[in-house]
């Protein structure tokens, strides 16, 4: 099949020099939750959203603004022009067969528009962290990253790996993606935790710390965590209460 | 999701394991013929869901008549006769498959001039923080330019956190993507009694397709025996 993906913009902004964050669909859904606290903390806009037969559709009502007649999709993208910044979420899985096209497909419109680097966000499953004494984060970038600096003044861990073949275990397509952008020639970063499956909002709460490390979201001055906003899509994320009738 | 049974949380990454190298194949959805598509369609009403699909017979209707069909994910396509209108009927697919079942959709979806799909769920699927329990609610969603064709088919938009997925989702999307207007109809249901489906009745009939329903009282369901 090929695959006929559909953007559409809801207004024309210039992205070059814009950093883009791509969550992976991984264990606990720690990227996606971290994308959902910035787009909703920092009020960012609704810029795109891309239609594709690669993923599951989904479709529901905004997410982040409950009086908003607008959509929510499979993968949209958001922007704060103030921070630079611009979020594509992925609310839904890529199917493997045509993850590898689509990915592309996304990076090169990427590129296209002269944004400055992607930082992707994912997880890995708890068990396979073997210090575990240490940082439950870990990174791995291409060789020009714009984060070195902070890098290594925050002592971020690299990630490890054992046989010439990237893999980081339970983190979806973020190593695929990963080997996409530097064919592509762009500056990556991929952060992620080790966690386990379960209530992951503290996950990223800690993810959204660490970027925060790397990423200027919010001023140092700040609670970062007191200035964090729970969207609306959040509620009720471990189903409804008991009927009444029941008792 | 029945009562009893145990519903473990996952996250969606366990629906393909991205750890291994799976191998890549080819679709294998495809018409049982080769899909003939007008130009202009007036309507498409798709059935999407298990109880939607049971419910309403449409194969023995003289009102319509089966053009296609593909047979490994249970989707009929009808035509409605002396009408410009198309009916698809979908049940026990794949959500994996949802997308290339959109896609096999594509051209009748673009040939159509409105879209109406009808979506059945569990009411256990239903997210609200109300506590008095229903045996029905009815939501709809529609893309940005809204349908014209719904007769009576108004309903209060489906709130947050409630998403839905699947073809219906994917064919909202899309249309929302061509500038094309689509709606959905969603019911969740506790089970079927003939009144909560008298929407999706009326809409067959503002269509001139007679049906026949399923729907018999059935005792050991409504009861409170454990089954």
């Amino acid at each position: 099949m090929v695959l006929k993906n559909h953007w559409k913009f809801v207004k024309d902004i210039d992205l070059s020099g814009h950093t883009l964050i791509i969550p992976s669909v991984a264990t606990g859904n720690v990227g996606q939750l971290t994308c959902d606290l910035v787009i909703s903390s920092l009020g960012m806009n609704l810029l795109a959203s891309v239609y594709t037969p690669a993923q599951i559709p989904v479709f529901g009502s905004d997410p982040y603004d409950l009086t908003s007649t607008s959509f929510s999709s499979s993968c949209q993208l958001y922007v704060s022009s103030s921070h630079k910044l611009i979020v594509l979420q992925i609310r839904a899985p890529l199917i493997y067969k045509y993850a590898q096209e689509f990915l592309e497909h996304l990076v090169n419109e990427f590129k296209e528009r002269k944004i400055r680097d992607i930082i992707i966000l994912t997880s890995s499953y708890a068990h396979e962290k073997k210090h575990i004494m240490s940082s439950p984060f870990r990174y791995l970038s291409s060789e020009v990253t714009p984060y070195r600096e902070k890098i290594d003044y925050f002592k971020l861990m690299l990630h490890e790996s054992h046989n010439d073949s990237l893999k980081i275990f339970g983190g979806g397509y973020a190593s695929m993606l990963y080997k996409i952008i530097k064919e592509k020639g762009l500056p990556c970063l991929v952060l992620y935790k080790y966690c386990s499956e379960g209530d992951n909002i503290p996950d990223s709460y800690d993810m959204i710390g660490c970027l925060n490390n790397i990423y200027s979201l919010f001023d140092e001055q700040d609670d970062i965590y007191g200035k964090l906003v729970q969207p609306a899509s959040w509620t009720l994320l471990f189903g409804r209460p008991p009927p009444q009738d029941i008792y | 999701m029945n009562f009893g049974e145990i519903f473990e949380p996952a996250t969606r990454t366990a629906w393909e394991d991205w750890d291994d190298d799976l191998l890549s194949n080819e679709s294998k959805l495809v018409w049982q013929s080769p899909l003939e598509v007008p130009k202009n369609i007036k309507l498409l009403i798709i059935l999407d869901g298990k109880f939607t699909s049971d419910c309403i017979r449409l194969q023995k209707q003289e009102s319509v008549e089966l053009i296609n069909s593909i047979k490994n994910i249970n989707l009929c396509l009808y035509k409605v006769k002396y009408s410009d209108s198309y009916i698809c009927v979908l049940k026990d697919y794949d959500l994996l498959y949802s997308s290339e079942i959109v896609e096999l959709l594509r051209e009748i979806l673009i040939a159509s001039r409105d879209v109406v799909s009808v979506l059945n769920k569990p009411i256990m699927e239903y997210q609200t923080t109300h506590t008095r329990n229903h045996s029905c609610v009815i939501r709809s969603l529609c893309t940005s330019i809204k349908s014209s064709n719904l007769k009576g088919l108004h309903f209060t938009r489906l709130e947050q956190p409630n998403i839905i997925s699947g073809v219906t989702a994917g064919v909202l999307s899309l249309r929302e993507h061509l500038n094309l207007p689509a709606t959905a109809v969603l019911y969740y249901l506790e089970f079927l009694e003939s009144h909560q489906m008298k929407a999706i009745h009326n809409l067959l009939e503002n269509f001139s397709v007679s049906y026949e329903t399923n729907i018999g009282s059935n005792n050991i369901v409504n009861s409170n025996l454990y089954i």
